[in-house]
């Protein structure tokens, strides 16, 4: 009995086994391709890239470097997400030009109400049109983060369909947040907690010269940039849930800004360390502790 | 011989429709079909399951002892999934992503252990293969039927092509309280048509 449960389910793995092996390549290709198209629809043609993993409140997101044929920047696509959306996660590809001004956002994956929020992956959609060919900075700012009319900021959001909206903000921010991140060659960091770099963290050749000259300056205000727009937009949402639990968001905001300095000294300090270090590839995973405010953040969007 | 053969596959399309006359699988029933396209897809994958998992539960049912008969079937099913999955996420990424979770639910889908029990643990493996393609076609129709009915009302196309109307189209049908709507009115005015032949 026991040598025949065992017979069917060796010949059973080894068939999936088997399977898995002459699928791999072409799941492989097919999610290359995917990500090559998804390229192409937020960016002008390049030749090369180069990829840069971040990571934001647990989130990866990754920052491919777009260079045309003579080795210039042609623009940054950022392959962000969120957690706040409507009906789950949401991944979205975001184009930058090398100036700033975003080009295009394409929607990778969603989950949102069929016909409302789905609204945001259609293309010339409200969403798209008020964010489009701007620069998040001249954008009219709630907490250093772009945000829809509701909550005072000048994009328009879908009809019926705001939290799918305000989802559809995060992710841009976050995008905006690892670009910048990537330009100036800091780590976005979202420092509740003191943000602790783990990874390869090496950067490449331009970027650790652009840390020897000293660009401290840069890069502390980077940190605390994002560190407080991070802040606010959890702010933001848990009050928006549980009205009652703004007091303790905003405490502990108070907590998070305490913590920028220190962190962003750290940052400094590791870009100095890994100077000079040649890669192609860099690895910036900056793990974000899971603090209370994370937790609320989690609740409100269920909430809601 | 022939001609029953086939009687026998429309009988297992009509009489003994998964959705509307045995109520099986309600689950991937209710969560896919908010169009015609994934609803036929995800009944496609679960027939490509059941008519695969039918024959070689009919192949191997005499070796397998009664005690153990269960966790083998769920063995063979879940091996099958598995591999129907990697090969959609392979060669159809875009039907993987739209119905994402409820490729690796087929596991659990009850029409297929219901017929491992009821049927190919019983009978030769060319009537199971025949029983899969019946069930199966019978739950692929049933599924893009709910599915078309659900996106002609809810989203104002069919199979994707818009019909213009979109707009004026009460959304509800694509939601969940749709699903169980078009799933009730479909399966009376199906059993009323099926008594009356």
């Amino acid at each position: 009995m026991v040598a025949v449960l065992f017979g069917v389910t060796l010949i059973a793995s080894l068939g999936v086994g088997i399977v898995y092996r002459i699928t791999a390549e072409p799941i492989a290709a097919a999610n290359a391709a995917a990500v090559t198209e998804a390229l192409g629809r937020v960016l002008p043609p390049f030749e090369t890239t180069k990829v840069d993993t971040l990571q934001i409140d647990e989130l990866p997101i990754t920052v491919y470097t777009a260079y045309d044929a003579s080795g210039a920047v042609a623009g940054y696509a950022v392959q962000t997400a969120t957690k706040s959306g409507f009906g789950g996660m949401i991944r979205m590809m975001v184009g930058f030009d090398p100036e700033g001004s975003i080009l295009n956002i394409n929607v990778l994956e969603q989950a949102e109400t069929p016909g409302l929020g789905t609204k945001m992956a259609e293309e010339e959609n409200v969403l798209l049109n008020s964010i489009r060919g701007r620069r998040p900075e001249t954008m009219q700012l709630v907490d250093g983060r772009i945000a829809v009319r509701k909550d005072g900021g000048d994009v328009e959001a879908l009809t019926a369909a705001t939290i799918s909206s305000r989802a559809y903000c995060d992710a841009v921010n976050r995008a905006w947040m690892a670009y910048r991140g990537v330009v100036t060659g800091t780590a976005p960091t979202d420092v509740a907690t003191g943000a602790s770099m783990t990874g390869g963290g090496s950067t490449d050749e331009t970027t650790a010269s652009d840390a020897a000259t000293g660009d401290t300056s840069a890069s502390s205000y980077d940190a605390s940039d994002a560190a407080s727009g991070a802040t606010a937009q959890k702010t933001t949402e848990a009050s928006d849930a549980t009205s009652g639990a703004t007091e303790a968001a905003v405490e502990s905001s108070d907590a998070a800004s305490g913590a920028t300095a220190a962190s962003s000294e750290d940052a400094g300090r590791h870009n100095r360390r890994h100077n000079g270090a040649r890669q192609n590839h860099r690895q910036n995973g900056i793990q974000h502790d899971a603090t209370e405010t994370d937790n609320m953040t989690k609740g409100g969007a269920y909430e809601e | 011989m022939k001609s029953n053969r086939i009687r026998f596959v429309l009988e297992s399309i009509v009489r003994n429709n998964p959705t509307f006359v045995l109520v099986l699988g309600m689950c991937p029933t209710l969560g896919t079909t908010t169009s015609a396209i994934n609803g036929m897809g995800m009944g496609l994958a679960t027939m490509a399951v059941l008519i695969l998992s039918n024959v070689v539960i009919s192949l191997i049912k005499n070796l397998i002892p009664d005690k153990v008969r269960i966790p083998a079937f769920i063995v063979v099913i879940a091996s099958f999934v598995t591999i129907i999955q990697m090969l959609m996420q392979a060669y159809v990424p875009a039907l993987y992503g739209a119905l994402g979770v409820f490729i690796p639910l087929i596991v659990v889908n009850c029409i297929i252990l219901g017929r491992a029990e009821a049927f190919a643990s019983k009978n030769g493996p060319l009537d199971s293969a025949l029983d899969g393609l019946g069930i199966g076609l019978g739950f692929t129709l049933s599924l893009t039927a709910i599915g078309l009915v659900r996106e002609i009302l809810g989203s104002g196309s069919v199979f994707g092509q818009p019909l213009g109307v979109a707009d004026y189209m009460p959304l509800i049908f694509v939601l969940a309280p749709g699903a169980f709507l078009v799933l009730g009115y479909l399966m009376v005015i199906f059993n009323k048509l099926v008594k009356k032949s």
